[in-house]
């Protein structure tokens, strides 16, 4: 899509959509939302940027494959984070026994699980988009 | 109150648009403004993680996929013809689902099956339990967290079908050998 305004309006706003879903992930343990809701405007971010400038461009920031490898490590953070409170004696998903000096109570085992939500929801979103799109270029040619 | 009722009454305005038009692409954009009108309506009810999701799916990600997919397939400047066996389904559908509606409770009902139960306990005891000021993240991944492992694994499963069955590995890969 070569429309200047278009291009114009998709640079301004992009910062401000990506810093919304690393706001809506960072504070979600405070206030509406959370690591779903984080993953999925990232995603729209990056299916914005794909309509405006291409999935050439695209490629050149993150492929499909980083995308899968991204979505693998999402829900290997949130069973890890399991795993790790059967190893501090505890059981599996068990936050409390994380508990020390800097994050009280639930805090870290809830934030690790939440980052490894946003993880693969990003990448998921993103992948079954530029799946649809890899139709349509294919079609093309 | 009544900005309740306007955005209800809306609501009804472009689902009823949706039905009648024959054109694919307009049924994808009163999709999206369906959409966006329910997340208002969420954030009147005071549930603000549920609008925040209905926003970004519904008005979003679920309008580029519908267009992405329109794409794909092959109708005329997106026209569909209508038949009068569609039009009997919605009608058969509609009444079965009022006639269901008659069973559901009130808003903020008190004796409401979902307002009773372990609810209570999580009103009392989710910060002192957590640590956490969000009520609704605490019950989905502290209480609920199993549960959230397997939507996570669930929504994982999903994407990777996709890309199974219409992503295109082979088409990537030779445009990198073209390189």
């Amino acid at each position: 899509m070569k429309n200047n305004i278009v291009i114009t309006v998709t640079r301004f706003i992009l910062p401000f959509l990506i810093a919304l879903g690393f706001y809506v992930q960072i504070n979600g343990s405070d206030a509406p939302g959370g690591g779903f809701q984080a993953g999925v405007v990232m995603a729209s971010a990056l299916i914005l940027f794909c309509i405006v400038f291409g999935k050439d461009q695209l490629e050149k920031i993150i492929t499909a494959d980083q995308l899968k490898i991204l979505a693998v490590m999402g829900m290997l953070l949130y069973g890890i984070t399991g795993v790790i409170c059967i190893i501090f004696n505890g059981k599996f998903l068990e936050y409390s026994v994380l508990e020390n000096y800097f994050f009280e109570k639930q805090t870290l085992g809830i934030s690790m699980i939440e980052w490894g939500v946003g993880l693969t929801v990003f990448s998921v979103f993103s992948l079954i988009y530029l799946a649809f799109i890899s139709i349509g270029v294919k079609e093309k040619k | 109150m009544i900005l309740d009722l306007v955005l209800l009454f809306l609501i009804l305005l472009v689902a009823i648009a949706m039905v009648i038009t024959t054109n694919l692409v307009h049924v994808v954009i009163y999709g999206a403004i369906f959409s966006l009108l329910s997340a208002l309506v969420y954030l009147v009810m005071a549930a603000p993680d549920v609008a925040l999701t209905e926003a970004a799916i519904g008005a979003c990600i679920t309008t580029c996929l519908f267009l992405a997919v329109l794409k794909v397939i092959k109708v005329e400047n997106g026209q569909i013809r209508s038949h009068w066996g569609v039009l009997g389904a919605c009608v058969i559908f509609l009444v079965i689902i009022c006639i269901h509606s008659l069973d559901l409770h009130y808003y903020g009902d008190i004796n409401a099956v979902t307002n009773q139960g372990v609810v209570d306990y999580y009103k009392q005891h989710f910060a002192e339990d957590a640590g956490l000021l969000s009520m609704v993240n605490v019950i989905l991944s502290s209480y609920r967290g199993f549960d959230t492992f397997g939507e996570t694994l669930l929504i994982f499963i999903a994407g990777m079908c996709v890309w199974l069955v219409v992503g295109r590995d082979r088409f990537i890969k030779g445009k990198t050998d073209e390189k």
